[in-house]
């Protein structure tokens, strides 16, 4: 707790240099202060809240899923078939530098407002960080160990959940941490791009009315819920992964 | 129990080779030592025992069998502990068996019965991280025990320990071998080691290995700390470390 003053103090002072810059420019359309914003999240609590938020989490959940189950599975894939990990692995690692971003209109494009662009491109934003971290964990295993295990008369089957599975786990924790924001960025660009609902939507509909706050709360309330997530996760990693050394 | 036939070996990015037409055999309940300087090719004697390697001529029987068509004959305990350190230590010493599909309760039967032998109950649901040095060669040796082979290959295991802890360990590997009689090579750097424990000690002093200079320890078990002062031990350590040192000018 101790420790975390610290952070306490730097946020509270950037928020209230926040309120006062605001008061004194006085252009709530360009720059809502924070009690503009919390109040405006309070008064469009219902749509933000039982609307829109559950809009959005729909398309991060499923496009996190989706490429958790297909990341998972072409690492595993990758991991059993050398020729398939080198054709892969290099394009998948140059694809990263593709941004997304600007290539997700062509979704809106090609799939209209339906919810599929929407999760194809939370799906591009993470499908390959999370197939490359767990790739690696896979093939970070030590080979002393799986031979130990080759001594014992272990199959492939024994080596890749005795050894293998648990021995990547913490690099599939740090993944899904990673993939999880990136996955809320992508649900709010396409939903920016074109939907008709979601935190996204709501924000542009929002600057189309020139209503400043109006702009933030849904972001605010974004940022919050995938620290939120953050948080669960790293609470599950705590459970899970006790037997790491602490540094 | 063990046979070398006049085995050949060499790595595939070697040049030369590493064993040539080496040949050696150990009875059933030996405590040998091997002692040779760094890089001279012991591990990868051991290699070839439990079958990680195949050696390109000759062969390596078990019990009159060629090993190609066994498993689960040797037990190797690698230098380093490698406890698994996402499984407690109970879990640890009970891999073996559960990759022989051992029963539940076998399982657990057999591990307590170890844990209190080897004197880590209390730490039984703790992980590796928790042990000291000394209690994860414990743990590390149990696993070994636990794995149900009759000949154990032990590859430095003490070598990363402080010396008291060896030293205790050193007679604490004694008792175990005499009371569960099982068939131990032992790698070691360390000559005073391989003495106190081995009733034979193969040197290897040449390259390739072609063979193995064989010394026999005389004394007789248990054994105590006294003994290594004996004039003839002192004599055949000082002999012996000679013996490699005029290796590593080479
Ligand atoms: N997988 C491998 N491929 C090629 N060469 C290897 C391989 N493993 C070991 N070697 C080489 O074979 C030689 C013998 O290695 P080995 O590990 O058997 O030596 P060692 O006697 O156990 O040494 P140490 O006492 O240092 O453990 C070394 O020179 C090493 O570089
Ligand atoms: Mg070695």
């Amino acid at each position: 707790m101790r420790k975390n003053i610290p952070a306490f103090a730097l946020i509270t002072t950037i928020l209230v240099l926040w309120q006062i810059i605001a008061i004194l420019l006085d252009a709530p359309y360009i720059l809502p202060s924070p009690t503009q914003i919390a109040a405006k999240l309070w008064e469009l609590r219902e749509t933000l809240f039982l609307v829109q938020l559950p809009a959005t989490m729909g398309v991060t959940f499923m496009g996190l899923g989706i490429s958790v189950a297909f990341g998972l599975g072409l690492a595993v894939a990758m991991d059993c078939s050398e020729k398939l990990a080198n054709a892969l692995y290099p394009v998948i690692v140059a694809s990263q530098t593709i941004p997304t971003t600007a290539i997700a209109p062509l979704f809106v494009l090609w799939f209209g407002y339906s919810i599929w662009s929407k999760v194809l491109v939370t799906v591009l934003m993470t499908f390959f960080p999370i197939t490359i971290a767990v790739f690696d964990g896979l093939k970070s295993t030590s080979r002393e160990m799986e031979e130990l295990l080759i001594t014992y008369g272990a199959s492939k089957k024994d080596i890749f959940f005795k050894l293998k599975v648990p021995q990547s786990l913490p690099h599939f924790f740090s993944a899904i941490k990673m993939a999880v924001p990136l996955s809320i960025i992508g649900a709010a660009i396409a939903e920016w791009l074109g939907a008709q609902s979601g935190l996204g939507y709501f924000s542009k509909r929002m600057m189309t009315q020139l209503d400043g706050a109006g702009v933030f709360a849904p972001i605010v309330l974004l940022s919050a819920v995938a620290m939120l997530i953050v948080a669960i996760i790293n609470i599950i990693e705590k459970k899970l992964l006790g037997w790491r050394k602490e540094i | 129990m063990l046979e070398f036939k006049n085995v050949t070996f060499k790595y595939d990015e070697d040049e030369t080779d590493m064993l040539e037409n080496l040949s050696f055999d150990v009875n059933e309940g030996e405590f040998i030592s091997i002692i040779g300087r760094s890089g001279c090719g012991k591990s990868t004697v051991f290699r070839l025992i439990n079958g990680l390697l195949t050696p390109q001529k000759g062969e390596i029987l078990f019990d009159g069998q060629n090993i190609k068509s066994m498993r689960n004959y040797s037990a190797y305990m690698p230098q380093k502990d490698l406890l698994f350190p996402w499984r407690t230590i109970e879990k640890n010493i009970s891999l073996a068996m559960e990759i022989q599909k051992k029963s539940k309760a076998e399982i657990k039967k057999q591990a307590e019965e170890m844990l209190k032998e080897v004197g880590l109950w209390e730490y039984k649901d703790k992980y590796p991280k928790d042990l000291s040095g000394g209690m994860r060669q414990r743990a590390s040796f149990a696993r070994t025990l636990l794995s149900g082979s009759s000949l154990f290959l032990l590859d430095e295991p003490f070598s990363a320990l402080d010396s008291l802890t060896k030293i205790s360990l050193q007679e604490w590997l004694l008792t175990e071998w005499e009371k569960h009689k099982k068939t131990v090579l032992f790698i070691t750097h360390d000559v005073e080691e391989a003495i106190f424990l081995s009733e034979k000690i193969y040197v290897v002093s040449d390259f390739p290995i072609t063979h193995f200079e064989e010394f026999k320890i005389p004394l007789p078990y248990p054994r105590k700390r006294e003994d290594m002062k004996r004039s003839d031990i002192v004599e055949l350590k000082e002999m012996l470390i000679k013996n490699l040192r005029q290796e590593a000018v080479l």
